[in-house]
């Protein structure tokens, strides 16, 4: 079977793979790089739990291929914050209750990072939006929303 | 899913590969093909990537047409400031689509190249007249957008052949034009019912006007018989809402899984209304 | 007093920050060496009887390790919360009842060798007439789900006299209500790995329900509950449909018969189809009131389509029967749920387990009285409303706090803010 080389950045880290063509995005991550915070909740689209971010933009990552990385950066849950420095989503998603089962909060916070990176005082229909291709069934999006507000004021934590 | 994977970085190694190699399944941004691919609906043998070609990209003015390139995104449509200003019907349909990740990733391209008679760019296409460039290396073909329908899923283009630019016309003075979607839910969506409409006036007459429908035929259609009956009269709301039933009677939607015939020729009606009127507001001639 | 650290109070969730950073384990995050990937054959009819099933050709695929059929079950080859009526593998001459019953699983070194190797399997079924509709399948001569027949449970609560009270009421009204079946749709699909470690087996999987896993698995395993642990991993959402057996018992026979590890996880058009759902159920009303408002009698018939198994079904009719009246006080009653089988999908436990059908059919019969006699839909609920020292339809008497009558003031005084009335 023919291997493609790529090369990209994943979570500030200069990465290199040799991968075959037909793997996806999410499985090259999940399964070949062990990072695992990335969820598969449908495989098509629908529930958002596998976004990451492809240069600063969420994507789903069931829906690209891997090679497609190759030349651009790619950022996972696992880039967002460390266990000794979280992420102000992260700790205000703790905070307000924004998680519960946790399987959609990988993909939710991707969604929200993308948003503040570009607007660092949303709307809630500036937040509803961005998250508007993350499903939750737990949490009923409330509190997913006070979180993604209240991360916008936070200073880093 | 076993394909071969082509990558050209340029048109003349497209036109290679497509030419020298068995069948081939343009790739664009995935949306489609993977879900397709994923549920074993295709199996392609040689899927050729196109995002390596940036002779596809951009969105580039050229007189009263804009160039928009196939592989350009809907996130990139919603966010340009040429598209906002002088076709922002594009824009709002593109705003509508999906979700933020599938709108980073699907491409207007491949809004056209699935043949969805649901696809949310197409209609506001329509109705600024777009035009479409298919190039092989035999050369270039333009053809009318809604000529390349051929049926859901089926698209009108050659072995061989790559849509290469898709060609709007940009609104002028006195020109207003609205898209509407209906889906089941707000984001994610795919559109029960969608369309668009363009409409000229000439102090409060209707010079000229095109109306777009998706999902509620094959392929998307424009509504001749109603922008005949249109152009000529004058532009208020007892027009308009005649316009709205004339539609309701002239699309033959069928009942599926998103929705009955009835409703969608419910909300037909409501689109061409609806969609006038909002036309008219933005060129400034109805108030509110 | 002693500082409460719990009760009322906003508490931090012990494994957030695992799951912000993306570390917490749900099961199909899981990897051990040498693991292998389980696949199920499930039926694609509606009811039928599997006359013949070879796996020979699928055995021969390399890289196949196993492919087991019922006739591989060692233990009770039966599984089922409430009773035990669902097969684990549908067996040579038994019955399929729905679509998505196992009849083979397989264990391969990749999902794609396993899936390809389903392929191979034949099965020859001889299609039985099924029964979708619970009122057909009421109806003597309809075809039979189950050998005992279709009628899974009843349950009555009479109380008072609703014949002759109804002739003395003011008001009365009538209506038919139905809800339709509902998918739980967790985003976290079913998963699970398990591995024999000595003479026991482990069983890591997503579930609500880790004790009764592991004596389903004991059941159907034949052996002692001291050699079946299972650890429940980080479950992504469950609401009732994590209480059945998914991906378990599988899993124990298929790392078993390989004694490898065997890792499955479902795909969302599989958890869709395999798993169960939330009762669709039929309720016929009749509900009087004298002429204040106040209720005075309520009849009504609930037929819950409990689909092919019984899973929770009758704990859930009989949640229905308890709840028909609301939380409102009807001092004659006269109820009667019913539970039965078809060969729809198994519904079984969904957050409110009965209780929000109901609703639809109570809430109903409340405004189409206070319509009738001319009162707002809020006084008609805060004059009925159960306070404390009340009965409810059962006969339990309230002895503590009734919550209702608050949370109707609450909403009264939201709904007149929200939006801008006065109710
Ligand atoms: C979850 C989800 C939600 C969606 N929601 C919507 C929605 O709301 N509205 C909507 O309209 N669509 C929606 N879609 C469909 C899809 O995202 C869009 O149609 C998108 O524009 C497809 O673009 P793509 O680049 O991903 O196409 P691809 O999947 O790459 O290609 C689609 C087809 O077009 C052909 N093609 C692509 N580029 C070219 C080209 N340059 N020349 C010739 N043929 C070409 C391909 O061969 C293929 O047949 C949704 C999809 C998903 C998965
Ligand atoms: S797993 Fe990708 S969107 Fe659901
Ligand atoms: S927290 Fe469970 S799905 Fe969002």
């Amino acid at each position: 079977m023919n291997t493609i080389n790529i090369s990209f950045k994943l979570n500030g880290k200069d990465m290199k793979m040799e991968i075959k063509p037909q793997l996806l995005l999410l499985d090259m991550l999940r399964e070949e790089l062990g990072l695992t915070g990335t969820k598969n909740g449908c495989g098509e689209g629908d529930c958002g739990a596998c976004t990451v971010l492809f240069d600063g933009k969420p994507i789903c990552s069931c829906l690209a291929l891997a090679v497609n990385a190759d030349g651009h950066e790619i950022t996972t849950v696992e880039g967002l914050g460390s266990e000794e420095k979280l992420d102000p989503l992260q700790q205000a998603f703790i905070d307000e209750g924004a998680v519960q089962c946790g399987f959609c909060t990988p993909g939710m916070l991707l969604s929200a990072k993308a948003l503040l990176n570009k607007n660092n005082d949303p709307s809630d229909a500036e937040i509803k939006r961005a998250i508007s291709g993350n499903l939750c069934r737990c949490t009923g999006y409330t509190k997913i929303v006070k979180a993604i507000k209240k991360a916008a004021k936070m200073k880093e934590v | 899913m076993d394909f071969v994977y082509h990558n050209p970085r340029n048109l003349e190694q497209l036109f290679n590969i497509v030419n020298g190699t068995g069948n081939c399944t343009l790739f664009a941004g995935g949306t489609d093909l993977l879900v397709k691919m994923k549920k074993k609906l295709i199996e392609p043998e040689n899927i050729v990537d196109l995002k390596g070609i940036d002779d596809l990209k951009g969105i580039v003015p050229e007189g009263e047409f804009l160039n928009i390139k196939p592989l350009v995104t809907h996130d990139e449509i919603e966010n340009s400031e040429i598209i906002k200003k002088k076709a922002y019907v594009i824009a709002e349909a593109a705003a509508q689509v999906g979700s933020p990740q599938i709108r980073n990733m699907g491409t207007v391209g491949g809004n056209i190249g699935n043949a969805s008679p649901a696809a949310d760019i197409v209609p506001a296409l329509l109705v600024l007249d777009a035009k479409v460039e298919m190039q092989s290396i035999q050369g270039q073909e333009e053809k009318e957008l809604l000529s390349v329908f051929k049926g859901p899923g089926q698209l009108s283009i050659k072995k061989g052949q790559v849509i290469s630019n898709i060609k709007a016309r940009v609104l002028a003075e006195q020109e207003g034009a609205a898209f509407m979607k209906s889906g089941q839910r707000k984001a994610l969506a795919i559109s029960v019912i969608n369309g668009a409409v363009w409409l000229k006036v000439n102090g409060n007459k209707i010079e000229d006007v095109r109306i777009a429908l998706g999902a509620v035929a094959p392929t998307p259609i424009r509504l001749f018989d109603v922008e005949k009956w249109l152009i000529g009269r004058e532009a208020n709301e007892d027009v308009f809402k005649k316009a709205g039933e004339m539609a309701k009677e002239v699309v033959k939607p069928i009942d599926d899984i998103r929705s009955s015939a009835e409703y969608r020729k419910t909300v037909s009606a409501a689109i061409v209304y609806n969609g006038l009127k909002t036309a008219l507001q933005r060129i400034g001639g109805l108030s509110q | 007093m002693v500082e409460n650290r719990v009760v009322g109070k906003s508490v931090k969730k012990i494994d957030a920050k695992e799951k912000v950073l993306g570390t917490a384990l749900y099961a199909a995050d899981i990897k051990k060496k040498e693991m292998l990937y389980g696949k199920i054959l499930t039926s694609n009819i509606t009811h039928g009887i599997l006359k013949s099933i070879n796996t020979e050709k699928a055995k021969a695929v390399k890289g196949v390790h196993a492919v087991l059929t019922g006739e591989d079950v060692p233990g009770l080859n039966s599984t089922g919360m409430i009773i035990r009526d669902e097969p684990v593998i549908v067996k040579k001459g038994d019955k399929i009842r729905k679509i998505g019953d196992t009849l083979a699983i397989i264990a391969a070194e990749t999902e794609e060798i396993a899936e390809n190797a389903l392929k191979m399997i034949e099965v020859e079924i001889e299609e039985l007439t099924p029964v979708f509709c619970p009122y057909e399948a009421m109806k003597e001569g309809a075809p039979q789900v189950h050998e005992k027949g279709n009628i899974l449970s009843v349950r009555k609560i009479i109380k008072g006299d609703v014949e002759d009270t109804f002739s003395k009421c003011a008001a009365v009204v009538e209506g038919t209500f139905k809800t339709g079946i509902q998918e739980h749709a967790y985003i976290e699909p079913e998963a699970g790995i398990a591995e024999v470690v000595g003479d026991v087996i482990n069983v890591w999987c997503c579930t609500q329900n880790p004790h009764m896993d592991r004596k389903e698995i004991a059941a159907n395993l034949n052996v002692g509950l001291q050699k079946v642990r299972v650890i429940q991993t980080t479950t992504g959402g469950g609401f009732g449909g994590k209480l059945d057996e998914s991906v378990q018992i599988h899993l124990a026979l298929l790392a078993k018969a390989t004694n490898k590890p065997v890792k499955m996880v479902y795909s969302r058009e599989e958890s869709i189809i395999y798993t169960g759902k939330r009762h669709p159920i039929t309720m016929k009303y009749k509900t009087g009131c004298d002429a204040q408002g106040m209720l005075l009698a309520m009849e009504c018939e609930i037929v819950a389509d409990t689909g092919a198994y019984a899973s929770y079904g009758p704990g859930v009719a009989t949640r229905c029967a308890v709840h028909a009246t609301g939380p409102y006080y009807v001092p004659n009653v006269k109820i009667t749920a019913f539970c039965i089988y078809t060969n729809n999908p198994r519904s079984g436990a969904f957050r409110g387990f009965g209780v929000p059908q109901v609703a639809l059919a109570h809430e109903s019969q409340l405004d189409m009285l206070a319509e009738k006699i001319g009162i707002t839909p809020y006084e008609i609920r805060i004059k009925n409303a159960l306070r404390p020292n009340m009965k409810t339809a059962t006969d339990q008497l309230l002895e503590q706090s009734v919550g209702i009558t608050k949370t109707l003031e609450a909403a009264k005084t939201r709904a007149e803010q929200l939006l801008k009335i006065r109710l």
